[in-house]
């Protein structure tokens, strides 16, 4: 029961951050039309700023705290995730530049950084191959 | 479209939570994972078909960037630069309206 619970929620939390996602993409359709290539590009833009309100508010904390990976895997987690290190930096350290430092550098950079580096060897690999 | 989101949404969150509980790594890492599986399904059309099927559940994932990433250098090797250079704007983007929420509510809490 223990090991069930925090998947479930998981799964409630992430499946309603996609129904949110799909009422952006469908808006941002409308707007733009189907083809637009900006339809992706704003609908992650826009769950980042939702999730940006949501943690001023004090709010993506909760969510986060009921729905672990189903609040950290959406684009709106990696805007909240970036809010929290840098403020809890600031309230640990004190100082803004560590703050920075740990939010950018430790938290961007780091997933960004392998994961962009992974995705591009892949893409040329795929270009060569495929 | 909005249940087959649901339910891709939430398959793909729930998965990610079991993987973390059973090797207990830090949520940092499992999303490098996340971002490489996004990358490494691409070439297969993985990621398309199930874009089609479940819409946003796929796409607000962090899955999605690897995807891009790889699709962005394919395009870039193909000469057309225009989706790498959109793609790093909206990592950009994210940072900074993270770093302005982490100071905003810095501020909030600090007041109250």
């Amino acid at each position: 029961m223990n090991t069930l619970k925090p998947i479930m929620s998981a799964f409630v939390v992430g499946g309603l951050f996609s129904i949110l996602g799909q009422g952006l993409m469908v808006l941002f359709i409308s707007l733009l039309g189907g083809n637009s290539p900006f339809i992706g590009p704003l609908t992650l833009l826009s769950l980042g700023l939702i999730g940006a309100v949501l943690f001023i508010a004090g709010i993506y904390q909760k969510i986060e705290k009921i729905g672990a990976f189903g609040a950290i895997l959406p684009f709106s987690g990696f805007a909240a995730a970036v809010a929290g290190v840098f403020a809890g930096t600031k309230v640990e350290t004190g100082s803004w530049g560590s703050a920075t430092k740990a939010a950018v550098v430790s938290l961007v950079l780091y997933v960004v950084g392998i994961g962009t580096i992974i995705s591009i060897i892949t893409g040329v690999v795929a270009f060569y191959t495929v | 479209m909005y249940i087959s989101a649901f339910i891709l949404g939430g398959i793909i969150c729930a998965l990610f939570q079991v993987f973390m509980m059973f090797t207990k790594l830090d949520p940092p890492r499992i999303l490098i994972l996340g971002f490489a599986l996004g990358a490494l399904l691409t070439p297969f059309g993985m990621m398309d078909a199930l874009g089609q099927w479940g819409g946003a559940g796929l796409v607000i994932m962090v899955m999605t960037a690897g995807n891009a990433v790889a699709g962005a250098t394919v395009a870039l090797l193909g000469g057309n630069p225009m989706p790498i250079i959109m793609i790093f704007g909206i990592f950009v983007a994210l940072t900074i309206i993270g770093l302005g929420a982490g100071f905003l509510h810095w501020k909030v809490s600090k007041n109250s």
